[in-house]
């Protein structure tokens, strides 16, 4: 049930965490670009109440463990047994939360709006595992990190939730006040990467 | 100093072909200011050697010239500082291992004024006043010295002797250069590229494996860099490793690192590799890193290490010019260099008489081959019977001369005494495979007769071992085919096992192979200085003087004696310690046991362990969505923990004090506006959050109703006071918790903690909203009249909305939970909005703030203002050892348990005397107090007297005029009235013990 509110505008608007932030890239390497906006839920449910959540949800939950599903523009990242980050296309989505709330009357679980709480970085490029791998510990390979799979770890000091979305583009979600560090992160490995192969290729080297 | 003095003449000891240097390119560099020239494909070492110069440095203790002893990273002797320019100084490099490039600066170390005539190599002539452990013996000066509580030892010997000894001199620039990091996984890490190493890397790469080979060295190769006679697969040696990198270059999955050394082994098949990759360039781009840290995840490590050549312990064995025999082999191969031109091998073992033959056979005129063993081998003889080399067997060496370098060898043999003269001396006890990353693995290793060298006693569970690491002395074609082994095994066991080809095969059988050597301990040794750690100046006399005083550990002669404990940890040292050790305690070498080993393997940079963690990237510096308004506004920032909060928001012409006042008499008068935004925050949400909450807190928030909010205190086990904060419950299944802005992340985590482990039969779940919530702190009297026209759905009146109320609504058309708090004693209210609204509805509440007179306020003023009221914080009231009551704050009532109740139970809990929070007057006119002030009954306590309590909060009061203060008195409120001292070194302040509530202590103002 939308409330009346949700279609009254904002007087104010909201500001993007990577707002005054430049994104690093390089020709040939990766290039940093902010993500789609996109409402953000965490969905905290047992087994049985994954479950019943199926009619609000489609098949969105069956993944397994650190893998992404998506269904209907909405995305379940799941993080853990019992535990969900649903991205959902448009930002502040109130019909999502309140088809979960509808189809989990009485089921006991948790879901808690955290759109604002993040922010979305997109790094795509041929060269995206390298440019990762300076500070993320985890492989990141085909074989260690296939298309879907989404997990918490780190990059640099930053704690992420990184999503694989395709063979050379990775989504990372940074909390806010740690996103103007993970872009300086980025680009400095960026920048050493791009001046290590620059020196592998001259001659004589 | 500065000098340009060319050397006399030009690489005169660089043969006129052979090596594998690049003769078409020349390259000019310094040594202590004398231009010299080399070639690309040189180190440092090889191109002095090639011009003739052998004195290198002095050594640590006693100045003695030293040498280039070997001709890799094990090199103890040959220190030197490379600067490339006045930011770029680095200190203690092996010329060794220091490529050559056009235009580089070495200078020696430890000397002074200059390398021929160093005024401390005094020292060396008073070695008998210097003996092992003299610094614990002899400087152990009266303790009174000087200062109070300063020993002569710390005040004078210790400053003195460490200017004395010493290597290069640390950069005092700050480093200008970038170091990158990379991690890393792969199936089989391979260390080390010599043929046993490029066997395995080709065998795991054959197998399906995921390789990472990684050699410490500019070129990849190892021995067989110094191979000219070998050829293996039919074709010469170092053809077949320009073929090797090339189909393992060709392999997707193989990752070759030259210039990287592993250097340490961590748990959980962790291992630690530092890449050199702008060093040996004449002019690098100065952002090209330089050095990258590679952290490398692997399932299993061939350790193709090597083996590091032990030298022989004589009288005066540390001359310039007397060198491992197998170095000399290399700079003759590999470089075209002549170590000297009349040699005298000195040897334990028949490899040395190989080395003498090629020497011989390139024109170095060999005096003879002294062999120390009481029955030399007949393999080595047979190797040098054909060029007609004079041997000695069973000759004992007296010791050697020549001030600057090596000029003659005196040896012993029967009743004769002869001297050899010479040029350069080769010696040689035998291998020590190298198996630091064995032994840093927790590798245990011991003493083998057979093999003459430390060998381990067990293998490891993910290690294999290959070549000479698994055998001192492994010829080539056996180290191809342990390596090509391993690196199967390796693949086999890590789940990779495509058949491979057969291992590569070398054409002769190379090494003299099971030559008998003698224990490093029956080396005869003759009286005199004979150098064990040439890098510590640790001596046989030094370890047998340790033995002498009762040491009997490996470990306590280590420290005693310091044998082992230079930069290069007793790389070539350490074997034969533990032989001079063993025969000074009459003992077997293999119950002597040994030292372990430590990371890293060779020094590593700090810059490579910091990679990027340096200036803004050093840790995340964290800002509210507000901060950029703040900013504008002029705030000025503090740190408190990552955060950057808005200290002050100072005026035109305004100080912090001032600002500051006008920033409390602001939020007292009309209304103040906070960014409370960094508070931590979490959302607990499930049927049983009541409950659960109820069992964290002290307070009981089982029946706080919906759209009420509670102050509470949250213990830990022990009792003692964690965290604070509002629980605020939103609905009957769900709360909004704030914690303190540092506990954030410790709350979350001990609830988590208690969730999962104690109280799994509870259904709810913990989420951080920390950063989804822009939290702005209004406060004042005016507090309501400022945000009436900005809110809707919310009724504000105290009716509606009373104090420690809750509601939801809207902010200028923006979703908040509205909560009636107050940190500030005055009518307060904190509006949370999601994040990315926050700078929007502050400004705009900023504005209208403004405009009816109300003021931004920072952290100073926020503490000011609780303390005026008597409100704690969590880390300055509390300092983990307070418990509830001791803060005048509830202490949990009736059957109800919650986490640290028990332990509030204890009898020392009960104790009258427990420290209490109570407020300070100041009797005196001073300013505030310091923070921290202990607080003693006689303004003038003798020493030693214990404090009555200390200040834990201090600020000047604008509202009150003067200084007020919070302090933890022993006795608490009890004292109420009585006088007190807080000695400071400008005299005794004295204070009033007062109630901790300065302001509104009816709280009157809260409930407007």
């Amino acid at each position: 049930m939308p409330d009346r509110g949700a279609e009254r505008l904002s007087i104010v608007a909201s500001i993007s965490p990577l707002a005054g932030l430049t994104l690093p890239g390089r020709q040939g390497l990766v290039q940093v670009r902010e993500a789609p906006a996109s409402g953000r839920l965490v969905l905290r449910a047992g087994p049985d109440s994954a479950r019943r959540l199926a009619s609000a949800m489609g098949t969105a939950l069956e993944g397994r463990i650190n893998m992404a599903v998506t269904v209907e523009g909405c995305t379940a990242l799941r993080l853990g047994p019992d535990e969900w980050l649903l991205l959902a296309d448009a930002e502040g989505d109130p019909w999502l939360a309140a088809r979960i709330a509808e189809a989990g009357r009485g089921v006991p679980m948790a879901v808690v709006d955290v759109s604002h709480r993040s922010a979305g970085v997109l790094v795509e490029g041929g060269s995206v595992e390298d440019v990762l791998a300076a500070g993320c510990p985890l492989p990141l390979d085909g074989t260690g990190f296939p298309v879907g799979r989404a997990t918490r770890t780190v990059i640099g000091k930053a704690e992420v939730v990184l999503w694989r979305q395709s063979g050379d583009r990775f989504r990372i979600e940074v909390a806010t006040s740690f996103a103007a560090y993970l872009v300086a992160y980025l680009g400095a490995v960026i920048a050493d990467e791009a001046m290590i192969r620059r020196a592998r290729l001259q001659p004589g080297r | 100093m500065k000098r340009e003095r060319m050397a006399a003449t030009a690489e005169q000891f660089r043969m006129a072909v052979g090596g594998r240097i690049d003769r078409g390119q020349r390259l000019s560099f310094t040594f202590d200011g004398i231009t010299y020239t080399g070639h690309p494909g040189d180190t440092l070492a090889s191109a002095l050697l090639a011009n003739g110069v052998h004195l290198v440095g002095r050594s640590f203790k006693y100045h003695r010239p030293r040498g280039i002893l070997s001709a890799g990273s094990e090199e103890p002797n040959a220190l030197v500082t490379v600067k490339r320019d006045w930011r770029r100084v680095t200190p203690n490099l092996r010329a060794t291992e220091v490529e050559l490039y056009d235009g580089l600066v070495a200078e020696s170390q430890n000397r002074w004024p200059s390398l021929e005539r160093d005024a401390a190599s005094l020292n060396d002539r008073l070695s008998a006043l210097l003996p092992a452990g003299f610094y614990y013996k002899t400087f152990m000066g009266p303790k009174g010295f000087g200062r109070v509580g300063r020993s002569a030892w710390k005040q004078v010997y210790e400053p003195a002797i460490r200017r004395m000894a010493g290597l290069g001199k640390a950069p005092i620039e700050a480093d200008p250069d970038r170091y990158a990091s990379r991690f890393a996984h792969c199936d089989v890490l391979v260390a080390g590229g010599g043929p046993a190493g490029l066997a395995a890397a080709l065998a795991a790469a054959e197998a399906g494996s995921s390789v990472i080979l990684a050699d410490e060295q500019a070129e990849i190769g190892g021995s067989l860099l110094a191979e000219t006679h070998i050829k293996i697969d039919g074709t010469p040696a170092w053809d077949w490793v320009g073929r090797t990198l090339q189909r393992l270059a060709g392999y997707d999955r193989v990752l070759l690192l030259p210039r990287t050394t592993v250097f340490g082994a961590y748990p959980d098949q962790m291992f630690g590799l530092a890449e050199r990759i702008s060093d040996h360039l004449a002019e690098p781009d100065p952002v090209l890193p330089r050095e990258r840290l590679w952290q490398v995840r692997a399932k299993k490590i061939v350790l193709a290490t090597g083996a590091i050549e032990r030298p022989l312990v004589f009288p005066d064995n540390d001359r310039p010019g007397i060198m491992l025999a197998g170095a000399v082999e290399t700079y003759l191969h590999r470089y075209g260099v002549l170590a000297g031109t009349r040699a005298v091998v000195v040897t334990a073992c028949d490899e040395a008489y190989g080395v003498a033959r090629d020497l011989a056979g390139h024109g170095v005129r060999v005096e003879a081959i002294v062999d120390v063993r009481e029955e030399a081998g007949d393999g080595g003889r047979e190797l040098v019977r054909t060029a007609g080399t004079r041997v000695i067997g069973n000759a004992t060496v007296l010791g050697t001369t020549g001030r600057h370098r090596v000029s003659a060898v005196n040896v012993e043999f029967g009743r004769v005494r002869e001297s050899l003269a010479c040029d350069v001396v080769l010696m040689s006890a035998g291998w020590q495979p190298t198996l630091h990353l064995f032994s840093q693995m927790r590798g245990k290793l011991r003493w083998s007769d057979d093999e003459q060298a430390l060998m381990p006693i067990a293998s490891l569970e993910n290690v294999h071992l290959a070549g000479a690491a698994a055998r001192a002395g492994a010829s080539v074609r056996a180290a191809l085919g342990s390596g090509h082994a391993a690196g199967e095994a390796a693949s086999k066991a890590s789940g990779k096992s495509i058949a491979v080809a057969s291992p590569p095969l070398a054409d002769v059988d190379d090494r003299v192979e099971a030559s008998p050597r003698p224990p490093a301990r029956s080396a005869r040794v003759a009286d005199g200085r004979a150098f064990v750690d040439f890098q510590n100046d640790v001596t046989s006399k030094d370890i047998r003087l340790a033995a002498r005083e009762g040491f009997r550990s490996v470990e306590h002669v280590k420290r005693y004696t310091t044998s082992g404990m230079a930069t290069d940890q007793g790389k070539t040292s350490n074997v034969n310690a533990l032989g001079v050790m063993a025969g000074a305690l009459d003992t077997d070498l293999a119950a002597l046991g040994h030292t372990t080993f430590r990371a890293p393997f060779t020094p590593v940079t700090f810059g490579t362990l910091a990679g990027s963690a340096r200036g803004v990237l050093f840790d995340p510096v964290r800002r509210t969505p507000i901060d950029p308004s703040a900013r504008e506004r002029g705030a000025i920032f503090e740190a408190v923990g990552q955060w950057e909060r808005a200290r002050f928001f100072p005026r035109v012409g305004e100080d912090m004090h001032s600002a500051v006042a006008r920033e409390c008499r602001t939020a007292r008068s009309s209304v103040g506006v906070f960014d409370a935004s960094t508070l931590g925050k979490i959302e607990v949400v499930g049927p049983d959050a009541a409950t659960f909450l109820d069992r964290m807190y002290v307070n009981g928030l089982a029946k706080l109703p919906v759209g009420r909010c509670r102050y509470a205190i949250m213990l830990n086990e022990a009792g003692f006071v964690m965290d604070d904060g509002i629980v605020a419950r939103m609905a009957p299944d769900r709360f909004h918790v704030t914690t303190t802005t540092g506990g954030a992340a410790r709350v979350l985590a001990h609830m988590e903690d208690y969730l999962q482990t104690e109280f799994t039969d509870l259904a709810c779940w913990l989420t951080s909203v920390t950063e989804q919530w822009g939290v702005i702190a209004v406060q004042g009297p005016r507090a309501r009249e400022l945000l009436m026209p900005l809110v809707e759905d919310v009724d504000l009146s105290s009716s509606a909305l009373p104090h420690m109320g809750l509601a939801e609504g809207r902010v200028l058309g923006v979703p908040m939970r509205l909560f009636r708090v107050s940190f500030t004693g005055e009518l307060g209210y904190e509006i949370n909005v999601p994040a990315g609204f926050a700078r929007g509805v502050w400004d705009e509440i900023a504005k209208q703030a403004e405009a009816i007179g109300g003021a931004l306020y920072g952290t100073e003023a926020m503490h000011v203002l609780r303390a005026e009221k008597g409100y704690i914080i969590v880390g300055q009231e509390s300092d983990g050892t307070v418990i509830p009551r001791d803060l005048g704050l509830p202490m949990g009532a009736g059957k109800r348990d919650f986490v640290g109740k028990r332990s509030l139970a204890r009898p020392d809990m009960q104790k009258t005397d427990r420290p209490g929070l109570v407020g300070l007057e100041c009797v005196d006119d001073g300013g505030p107090l310091d923070e921290g002030a202990q607080l003693t009954q006689r303004p003038d306590p003798p020493a030693g007297t214990p404090a009555s309590g200390y200040v834990t909060s201090s600020y000047a009061s604008p509202l009150l005029g003067r200084p007020i203060a919070l302090a933890l008195v022993n006795g608490g409120r009890a004292r109420m009235g009585e006088v007190l001292y807080a000695p400071m070194p400008v005299g005794a302040r004295k204070v009033r013990v007062v109630a901790p509530v300065f302001y509104d202590p009816e709280g009157a103002r809260l409930n407007a």
